[in-house]
């Protein structure tokens, strides 16, 4: 099957290409060069006039797992307003912040995306994790694993273990869950927290083991360097959403003595204590740090104003949020397996609340401030700053100045006066928003065949018709395809997919690690080594799934 | 282990036959008859080594038939139903995946055969939520266990897996503290139990809440009524300050009476409680018997919304307090229920209820003939026993793989619910039929 794109304005920021006139061939799913002249073409679309990207990617959302189910099912009012019925075409289920696994992969393919990345997986939770991305149809997915509250992982960090133990188990711990990349939240509070701490700085030592939150760091951060990971050890740091975290944050970045990293949701760590409230913009600082450091990465996290539900790892912090649970006095933590825990606070984020207005500037102020669009992903951590089908909205807040001074006129005044957002004048451009949803996000996760228009690139393709009002333009593409495969008209599902699962597969002693985590299951755990690991024949499902191998630096 | 597919040795096999899903089991398989060999409780052995009929053909009104006719018979009963109620729901993860896309597809109701007992744990997440632990934290850091109305009975190594194994965050110097509080409750005599402080405080398990009330009172400094605790609960305030982690442990099937939500409530408001007086507290749930937990999970990913389910409108909608199948059936009103399909794959005793509605069964071949003779029975295999599969732990965060022990000719539910929906579609006559899952 050979199909012409032809007449798109292309926005290929891979290729440095900035809204040029370029047609696009495709053949059994993937882009090629320009074909000889003489080949038969067995389908053109006429896209004059239109905007064509590559499929956007969302590196940082939470829509699968045990914690998103916890969340679905603690609240039924969420879904109550947007049921969806089965059609010939869709399967029945529901909307808003915590989705049904179908309804979420049809909305993200209906906003023009055609991969998500699960940021939080318990290695405990993997099978349920890729069950649930199993059933999220449309888009392919991958998954970060948790680690750095890990029993095991501390174990052998007090013990003195060698870097290439440490090493060697992060890459168990990686094929073991299936994963594409390596997380870590709150490093070593989550076990902190069991054992009764309720709070861990960046140089606190564990109240159980010699080490701080800052060792834990460091040997994580070498180890995904050590494997040749492609994605950068994904932060979420220590004091999430405490004011004056921009202090640890800063100290977060310096720690990682100039190794790659990803700090994620960062606006929810970018909280200075200054002022009346307490409680004020540490954005120009971070982005300031962000911009200095090249070896830092982020993603923002918005704040968008609405109800939510917010899910998280970090049971220490999300016990803590429980006294801001709105409504009030429903919420979930969990201690798991001696590897994790989650929790699930619902918040309503309310613009005339001085608080959550400068959440929300804060967030604007980094998109703004931090220069380098490669290094800066859009999130909104759904669904914990807001539900990701909000993208389009904060889309239109980057590109339109005036809209965004139209909102930021609405907020609590005290808010308004603490930022200096109004006086930003940067607008994004489309190859800038074309770089943080696509371009940006597939280099920093290796995925090399994905986020480009270029030969050999998968042809996941997403075509707008170019509108003033950027948000109309981005929840509505003309068309998506997928692996060169027509699913979305006019913002409307016309075919159902079923994408695969990235992963990795890097080298390493599997036998080394096994030995003694065997032993180590054998004596602590309840259940066996062997049965924790998610099998390739899991994910392939018969048939219905495939692995995405992605290499290894 | 022999080569021989028909002798062999099964080692840590994972039992399907309750919420534990201990996964340490041997099973010897010769032929098709199995034999435990190591780890098992009595009720798991009883369950794996359960003769099996010689043959157990479908049948469409008690009459034998091929497997193609009794699918075809039930995809024709659920074509003329315009109510029909899927329950009993005791199967994999494969097996609820496949019920629910056929039950959108002809706009059924879901429901488990254990849903009271999970309605009370949802009830409870859906006003409050929890502060709950796994199997691997409570085994390592509890060192007080506090049962609220249950002894943990029905999950026989339950006291064995948590307290026979040292704990990784150094031992148990002086034991651990297990108090029993309900009715005819009793410690179990095994050797774990040696060294372990064991208190019982009976208690009839309807006045539980009341008495997690004075417990709850006391813990927030509040004056009681005269008499209203005899100093039990005083100490047991004491006994949860003073662990380092207390573990409440509940099981929502032995809460068997009107408003034990309640009680639910009242526990987990008391673990959360706890955690505000400067120690670490958590709840554990005991549930997930014939795959409760498993048809919850995955009706809570698919369609947003635990157990009891209805698509009678198209759309998954969820009613609180939601009817149960057993109230749907009775009330003989074909607007709630005209045709129920039952599902039991891991039991033989659990049977279709009696109603006069057509019945599509499908359970294990060893029910067949037993109880009334349904429209349509379909023997289904087990999960973890005749097919491979994956099935949902206890505490509702772990899940594991079960594992194929012999051939057999039975299919997995999710196979024979497939081919049924294939026969519902072909009909024409669907409200809305939805790829099914290949």
């Amino acid at each position: 099957m050979m199909i012409k794109l032809t007449g798109g304005r292309v926005y290929d920021p891979e290729h440095g290409i900035d809204g040029e006139l370029r047609d696009l061939y495709v053949q059994d799913g993937r882009i090629i060069s320009e074909p000889r002249a003489d080949t038969a073409i067995d389908k053109v679309w006429d896209l004059s006039g239109r905007i064509v990207m590559a499929g956007a990617i969302d590196l940082h959302t939470h829509i699968g797992g045990g914690k998103v189910t916890l969340a679905r099912i603690m609240f039924p009012e969420d879904h109550s307003g947007d049921l969806q019925s089965a059609t010939g075409l869709l399967r029945a289920g529901c909307g808003h912040a915590v989705p049904s696994t179908f309804t979420a992969g049809y909305r993200y393919a209906e906003m023009g995306y055609t991969a998500c990345f699960e940021p939080a997986m318990l290695l405990a939770n993997a099978r349920q994790t890729h069950m649930e991305l199993a059933d999220t149809p449309m888009v392919d997915k991958g998954t970060y694993v948790l680690m750095g509250s890990d029993d095991y992982l501390l174990r052998l960090l007090a013990d003195k273990a060698s870097p290439e133990a440490i090493r060697d188990y992060t890459a168990w711990m990686l094929q073991a869950s299936q994963s594409l990349a390596i997380k870590v939240v709150n490093p070593g509070g989550i076990s902190a927290f069991k054992f009764n701490e309720r709070r861990l700085d960046l140089d606190t030592r564990h109240p159980h083991y010699p080490l701080s939150p800052r060792d834990i760091l460091l040997a994580l951060g070498r180890a995904v360097t050590d494997l040749g990971l492609p994605h950068p050890l994904h932060i979420h740091g220590c004091n999430l959403g405490v004011p004056g975290n921009v202090r640890t944050t800063l100290d977060t970045i310096h720690a990682m003595e100039g190794l790659r990293a990803h700090m994620t949701h960062i606006q929810f760590h970018s909280y200075g204590d200054e002022g009346d409230r307490k409680f004020s913009s540490g954005a120009a600082e971070i982005a300031e740090a962000v911009n200095r450091n090249p070896n830092i990465s982020v993603d923002v996290g918005q704040v968008l104003f609405n109800q939510t539900v917010t899910i998280s790892g970090d049971n220490m912090h999300q016990y803590a949020a429980h006294r801001h649970a709105d409504p009030r006095q429903r919420w979930t933590v969990m201690d798991i397996e001696c590897d994790a825990g989650c929790g699930v606070v619902p918040f309503r984020y309310r613009d005339r609340n001085f608080v959550n207005a400068l959440q929300w500037l804060i967030g604007l102020e980094l998109f703004l401030l931090i220069d380098d669009p490669w290094r800066v992903f859009l999130t909104t951590d759904h669904p914990n700053g807001a539900p990701f089908t909000s993208y389009p909205h904060l889309i239109r807040l980057l590109m339109d100045r005036s809209f965004r001074n139209d909102m930021l006129s609405h907020l609590h005044q005290e808010a308004q006066a603490a930022s200096v957002l109004s006086s930003i004048q940067r607008e994004y451009s489309l190859y800038e928003i074309a770089i943080m949803t696509r371009a940006g996000p597939a280099r920093s996760l290796g995925l090399v065949d994905r986020g480009h228009l270029g030969p050999g690139a998968a042809a996941d393709i997403t075509v707008y018709t170019e509108r003033e009002d950027k948000e109309r333009m981005f929840s509505s593409p003309d068309y998506v395809f997928k692996d060169g495969e027509l699913i979305v008209r006019d913002g409307a599902i016309v075919k159902v997919v079923q994408g695969g699962t990235h992963t990795l597969r890097p080298e390493y002693d599997v036998r080394g690690v096994e030995r003694g985590l065997g032993r180590y299951f054998e004596q602590y755990m309840t259940l066996k080594m062997e049965h924790i690991r998610v099998a390739d024949d899991e994910i392939r499902d018969g048939g219905r799934g495939r692995l995405l191998v992605q290499p290894c630096r | 282990m022999s080569q021989d597919s028909s002798q062999q040795l099964h080692k840590d096999i994972t039992c399907p036959f309750c919420g534990l899903l201990c996964d340490d089991i041997d099973v010897q398989c010769q032929g098709q008859q199995l034999q435990v060999r190591s780890n098992a409780c009595a009720g798991a052995r009883r369950r794996f080594e359960a003769a099996l009929p010689a043959s157990c053909p479908a049948t469409v009104a008690g009459r034998e038939v091929s497997l193609e006719e009794a699918v075809a018979e039930a995809g024709r009963l659920l074509g003329e139903a315009r109510a029909p109620l899927f329950a009993g729901l005791g199967t994999d993860v494969a097996g609820m995946r496949a019920l629910m896309a056929l039950a959108e597809s002809c706009g059924a109701t879901l429901d488990h055969i254990h849903s009271e007992a999970l309605h009370r744990n949802n009830l409870v997440l859906q006003e409050l939520g929890w502060l709950n632990a796994t199997l691997s934290e409570v085994r390592n850091r509890a060192d007080l266990l506090l049962f609220v109305g249950t002894d943990a009975r029905h999950f026989p190594r339950f006291h064995e897996r948590v307290l026979s194994q040292p704990s990784q965050f150094g031992a148990w110097p002086r034991g651990r503290t297990l108090i029993y509080l309900g009715e005819d409750l009793q410690a179990p005599e095994e050797p774990g139990m040696q060294g372990q402080h064991v208190q019982l405080l009976p208690c009839r398990q309807v006045d539980l809440a009341e008495q997690l009330s004075v417990l709850r009172a006391l813990l927030a400094g509040q004056p009681l009524a005269a008499g209203a605790d005899d100093g039990a609960m005083a100490r047991l305030r004491e006994a949860l300050l003073a662990a380092r982690y207390g573990v409440v442990v509940w099981s929502a099937g032995d809460l068997d009476f009107p408003q034990a939500a309640l009680t639910v409530q009242g526990i987990c408001e008391l673990v959360k409680e706890v955690n505000l007086h400067g120690t670490r507290c958590a709840g554990f749930p005991l549930g997930g018997t014939d795959g409760a937990g498993t048809a919850n999970s995955v009706c809570g990913w698919q369609s947003g919304y635990p157990l009891r389910v209805s698509y009678r409108q198209g759309f998954p909608r969820y009613d609180i307090p939601a009817r149960g199948f057993q109230e749907l059936l009775a009330s003989q009103d074909a607007d709630c229920a005209d045709c129920l399909l039952w599902v039991s794959s891991f039991s033989s005793e659990k049977l279709p209820p009696e109603t006069g509605l057509p019945t599509i069964s499908l359970c294990r071949p060893e029910a067949a003939g037993q109880g009334r003779t349904p429209e349509v029975f379909l023997p289904v295999g087990t999960p973890g026993v005749d097919h491979a599969g994956q099935m949902f732990r206890t505490d509702g965060v772990v899940s594991l793989p079960l594992q194929q022990l012999r051939s057999t000719p039975w299919p997995a539910v999710s196979e024979v619910v497939r081919q049924i929906a294939g026969q519902y579609q072909a009909q024409g006559k669907e409200r809305a039929a939805g790829p099914l899952p290949s």
